[in-house]
């Protein structure tokens, strides 16, 4: 008898450690990488809406709707969506004023009030906060504008601003701010661009090193996880190409193709283990025809793979930075949303692109064949056509 | 998160499936009086262990593979708690045939009704998962202060005994 009761008191005890066991595994469900935030469509309305997908349960959830087109606003609100460090709310950019933009602040668990801030006296044609992943350090959100820089915090509403000469990028990376702005040389033509830190309390800038080989104002730049490398984009004689530095010096230059191939090359990526920089790509396949997708550009040079996702028809107008590509914690998936390629900026409501092909994409990093999973975004309302008999 | 007619259940799928699961094998162990044997338990370990791979995401799954794992989990966790307080409720017996088949019934008419409640039910379905998983989480307090109540007594007659 007292034998069977110790081995109760045993399993009991594995019954316990159990649900300890299962407590955490439901806590480790977290935000960082089992969910993706990504712009989709109203079907009803054409407008924008912020969605997050489900990469567990299979699922989407419209979070926030915004207006459809109207007047001057052809194509909808274009929204910057962003997690909160502790993935507790989502942070959504969004506008359609030249000198301001919204922030909406929501909780993905539904529970608790969503904040609306109102960002006044922006300078410069878009702040980077929608161009790019803001960094959010804390509470604390960051967006580089032309002349100065921003700091809004994200609870209280209240904001920093410093003023400084160039045009402001400004990228995260864990609780660090990088810059990067193109100066004029001084004593000579041309310009250089200038890459460094963000002090999060004073905003003071510390640079880390200059280089006069990129094209674009601001620089477009990633930083690798641990902060030892920068990669920068560039040009040369019409060809891109990345420019990768370790500390202040000048690691690698890779260029990206040819020039037959006219390639464009989005905003770029490094992987966790900076080994590879993986960005959006577009190139010409015919008139009127390009194919669009996710390079993958090893950092020590060589061979780099495109992978290949949709093709866009129509004129020179789609903008390959508007293909947004996020890199999973794990390293293990790439997330790209063709949402802003559907249409044609200048032609309201043509179409470009196969409504199947308006998607959510998922790559598989971790296979060889790179396979690709396609979540559809509900296609857009079919565009008015004016009737000219009237 | 499933939300049947509309409205968002208070728990994720694998909880709402491990609460409603663990109200259902509680009521059956209370019905059957029931006392687990090296067969019941080994099975219900196996259900335990499930949750390794399944509540780590370390194996792809949907919404439903997360519910049935809760509702097997549930069963497996009530089963070891049961062991200690179970013969105060008059769970003096291994489960014979009849018993082992009631069970199981209960146990699979639960992996087919929760999810299929939960994914495809109106407001009722809300009100009676709600209800069914308030149930199970009352249950295993219950059952943890019980084995605390009779634990702490198993001690203190060991030690009395040893002296």
């Amino acid at each position: 008898m007292a034998a069977t009761r110790t081995r109760d008191a045993a399993l009991t005890a594995i019954g316990f450690a159990a649900v300890l066991l299962y407590i955490l595994a439901c806590a480790s469900f977290s935000p960082d990488d089992s969910k993706v935030l990504f712009p989709s469509n109203d079907p009803k309305t054409g407008g924008t809406v912020l969605a997050v997908y489900d990469r567990g349960a299979h699922t989407t959830r419209a979070l926030l709707a915004f207006p459809p087109p109207s007047g001057d606003n052809n194509d909808g609100y274009m929204i910057r969506p962003a997690w909160t460090p502790d993935g507790s709310h989502v942070v959504a950019l969004w506008g359609d004023n030249d000198d301001e933009f919204r922030i909406t602040v929501l909780p993905i668990s539904g529970k608790g009030p969503m904040r609306m801030l109102v960002v006044k006296d922006v300078k410069g044609d878009m702040p980077s906060a929608m161009l790019v992943p803001p960094p959010i350090v804390g509470s604390q959100l960051f967006s580089g504008e032309d002349g100065q820089i921003r700091r809004v915090d994200l609870q209280s509403g209240v904001t920093l601003v410093k003023e400084f000469e160039g045009d402001f990028l400004l990228m995260g990376q864990r609780d660090r701010v990088y810059y990067g702005r193109e100066l004029p040389v001084s004593g000579a033509k041309g310009t250089r661009a200038e890459i460094g830190l963000v002090d999060a309390d004073t905003l003071a800038l510390t640079p880390l090193f200059e280089t006069t080989e990129t094209g674009g104002d601001p620089p477009y730049f990633a930083v690798s996880r641990d902060g030892a490398l920068v990669a920068l984009a560039g040009e040369k004689d019409d060809v891109p190409q990345i420019l990768v530095f370790e500390g202040n010096q000048r690691r690698n230059t890779i260029p990206i193709g040819s020039k037959t191939d006219e390639i464009d090359v989005g905003f770029f990526q490094w992987s966790r283990d900076a080994s590879t920089l993986y960005g959006a790509f577009r190139t010409k396949v015919a008139d009127s025809e390009y194919q669009v997708g996710v390079l993958e550009i090893p950092a020590a040079g060589g061979a780099g793979r495109q992978i290949p996702l949709f093709r866009v028809t129509g004129k020179e107008d789609s903008d390959v930075s508007t293909l947004q590509v996020d890199v999973s914690h794990d390293g293990k998936t790439l997330a790209a949303a063709s949402t802003y390629l559907q249409q044609s900026s200048a032609s309201k409501g043509q179409r470009r692109m196969r409504p199947e092909d308006v998607a959510l994409y998922f790559i598989d990093l971790s296979r060889p064949d790179r396979r690709i999973t396609k979540v559809t975004i509900p296609p857009l309302p079919a565009p008015v056509v004016a009737d000219a008999r009237q | 998160m499933w939300s049947p007619g509309g409205v968002p259940l208070p728990f994720c799928q694998r909880c709402t499936g491990f609460y409603a699961g663990a109200a259902v094998a509680l009521v059956l162990h209370l019905a059957l009086r029931i006392r687990p044997g090296n067969r019941f338990l080994l099975v219900h370990g196996s259900f335990l262990l499930l949750m390794i791979p399944l509540g780590y995401h370390w194996v792809p799954q949907g919404a439903l593979i997360r519910a049935l794992s809760g509702v097997l989990f549930g069963a497996g966790v009530v089963s070891f708690l049961w062991l200690f307080p179970g013969p105060l409720a008059g769970a003096d017996r291994e489960p014979g045939r009849t018993e082992s088949l009631a069970y199981a019934s209960g146990i699979i008419g639960a992996l087919v009704l929760i999810p299929l409640l939960a994914a495809w039910g109106g407001a009722g379905a809300w009100y009676a998962l709600v209800c069914l998983a308030t149930l199970g989480l009352a249950g295993l307090v219950a059952l943890a202060a019980a084995n605390a109540g009779v634990g702490l007594q198993w001690l203190r007659s060991r030690r009395s005994g040893a002296a």
